[in-house]
């Protein structure tokens, strides 16, 4: 995924190993010219082209390592110390006093680099840089002919200017194309957030404004208000949960409804925590359908309004735990505990949980269920 | 029986003037109300101005968010205290505001006797964990042993782990002794510690829980 506008157009990556690339193919010409030419060269000076030949060897793995990671490509000390190099070479089968060596490749090379650094102008700078030392180099020499040395100048300052261009069209062409798929990208993203936004307001007036318009209607009845009331609070309160909520049917969710609704029922209020959250599934679903029990059981039995209920995901498991202050009952009584053993208990063993009912008389019930989890 | 403690003097900040009135009904009984702001630089300039024992705190503003009022305060009256006082749909809000310096945090559900009790515990000094807190706060600290990751990470002693975990199941301090066997002061002090931790702890826990709740 591209985010925010990038520095360095991607296309910059592929130009670069398509100029290293070339140099390398140029390093290997230059070898096998080396090798071609002087056995039948008995006058040229052998020391200076080995030493020309290990320097612009030693030099092109400089690029490659450089290019893996680059940082001054694109500088001008870099392309002035890789011209420094490619001119040596240029002008090194003079200088050795060589009859027909001639390196072009690697000199081309440069003139490359500096269309990558900098386009056309660096790249033609370049190049005049280079048919300079040829005609210098080149005064007096018998290797060379003038029609030689005019077609290397020539070759060299058609490379430059039509690699210069070349680069700099791509560039741009790069750009702009990253510029549309970015404002593209926007475009998509705010029409996104339109539609999200029409549908929260859709949302907002056919559930709060209509329970608003319910409750001027008959602002008498102040049990009918705070059911409306409350009703609302939960469906809204559910509603901005599976907003935020990264699960599609999330623990929590499930819990919260599950909560809302025995307090529907049973006229008690389930204060909620829950901590962590996780996608449901069959297991769950049998947990949430354990604690609904346990509250069922709790409103019924315990004769208290209030009830406690609290869900963790660890990382190994989900526990929940349901807990009053009512009036409780001792566990080992026969008959205690309605229910509890098979609808809780049972169930939680069932699906590989388990369940711990804590109670005594006048004390409250605390239930502990746990089960674990197996996607984790 | 009349409150044998001193009366409180008590700041209200909301931005809902409905809210401000509901609380002025509940408790005005039982504390001063010293003054009243709706938005984050009136309430700066007015608690300077009145220095009250504890401002009741809401987590959502106009202007910024309870947090900026309590840091802001807190930089030239440390003295003054912070109740947060929110319906509980917005965790990272309430975390932020504990770490800016409040020292609890109680749902709008809360009673009035619930609330004036709080605002006594928090003028003297204590933290004031409700059940969603507690929860919030486990949130909030890594689960994980990050100790052997970054020795700097702050986090909760399973100790402390536990005391929350109780908290948040309804627990109350005493009640959560009884189940530790242990004195209801050494519940309070890992309240106080857990409290303590949260408001000085590094960024990476903030930068981490943010993540983990894809806000980041």
């Amino acid at each position: 995924m591209r985010s925010g506008t990038r520095d360095v157009p991607p296309i910059d990556d592929t130009l670069r190993w398509v100029v290293v690339g070339f140099r390398l193919l140029s390093i290997v010409w230059m070898g096998a010219l080396v090798g071609a030419t002087l056995a039948d060269d008995p006058g040229a000076h052998r020391g200076v082209v080995a030493w020309t030949l290990a320097l612009a060897a030693a030099w092109t793995g400089v690029t490659v390592a450089h290019a893996l990671r680059p940082r001054w490509f694109r500088t001008a000390p870099w392309v002035v110390a890789d011209g420094l190099v490619a001119v040596w070479v240029s002008v090194s089968p003079f200088l050795a006093g060589a009859q027909d060596l001639f390196f072009g490749g690697y000199p081309l090379s440069w003139v490359l680099m500096a269309a990558y650094a900098g386009g056309p102008w660096p790249a033609l700078a370049g190049a005049l840089v280079l048919a300079a030392g040829q005609v210098v180099g080149a005064f007096g020499e018998a290797g060379r002919t003038a029609t030689q040395v005019a077609g290397d100048i020539g070759v060299f300052v058609v490379a430059a200017l039509a690699a210069g261009w070349g680069v700099a069209a791509l560039r741009r062409y790069d750009r702009a194309r990253n510029q549309a798929v970015e404002a593209l990208e926007a475009e998509r993203a705010a029409r996104r957030r339109a539609h999200d936004r029409a549908e929260i307001a859709a949302h907002l007036h056919d559930s709060v404004l209509q329970t608003l318009a319910l409750i001027q209607q008959d602002p008498g009845d102040p049990r009918r208000v705070a059911g409306l009331a409350r009703g609302q609070e939960r469906e809204l309160r559910q509603y901005i949960e599976q907003i935020a909520s990264p699960f599609t049917h999330s623990l929590r969710a499930a819990l919260r409804r599950t909560a809302g609704e025995v307090e529907d029922v049973h006229l008690v209020r389930v204060d909620i925590v829950v901590v962590g959250d996780c996608e449901m599934d069959d297991r769950l679903e049998a947990l949430v359908q354990a604690a609904r029990e346990a509250l069922v059981n709790a409103a019924r039995y315990s004769g208290t309004d209030t009830i406690s209920l609290f869900g963790e995901v660890g990382e190994a498991g989900v526990s929940i735990t349901v807990r009053d202050r009512g009036s409780g009952f001792d566990p080992n009584r026969v008959g205690a505990g309605r229910g509890i053993a098979e609808s809780i208990v049972g169930r939680m063993e069932r699906h590989g949980g388990t369940a711990e009912v804590h109670s005594r008389p006048g004390e409250g019930t605390e239930i502990d269920l746990h089960l674990v989890r197996h996607d984790a | 029986m009349p409150d044998p403690r001193p009366r409180l003097r008590v700041f209200v900040v909301d931005d809902h003037d409905l809210f401000r009135a509901g609380v002025r009904a509940a408790i005005g009984g039982e504390v001063d109300i010293v003054g009243e702001a709706d938005d984050v630089d009136p309430a700066v300039e007015l608690i300077r101005e009145r220095v009250p024992d504890v401002v009741l705190l809401d987590v959502h503003l106009p202007g910024g968010g309870g947090h900026r009022v309590a840091r802001e305060v807190g930089r030239t009256h440390p003295g003054v205290r912070f109740l947060a006082l929110s319906v509980s749909d917005a965790p990272e809000d309430v975390v932020a505001v504990i770490r800016a310096g409040a020292s609890g945090y109680l749902t709008k559900t809360a009673t009035a006797g619930q609330v004036v009790e709080a605002l006594h515990l928090v003028a003297a000094g204590h933290a004031v964990f409700s059940p969603q807190l507690a929860g919030f706060v486990l949130e909030a600290f890594p689960t994980v042993d990050v100790a052997a990751v970054d020795p700097d990470l702050d986090r909760l002693t399973p100790r402390q782990r536990e005391v929350l975990r109780y908290i948040a199941k309804g627990y109350t301090y005493r009640e959560t002794a009884a189940a530790l066997s242990v004195a209801v002061k050494t519940v309070e002090t890992h309240v106080s510690e857990v409290l303590r931790k949260l408001q000085l702890s590094n960024r990476h826990e903030l930068t981490r829980w943010a993540v983990d709740r894809g806000l980041g």
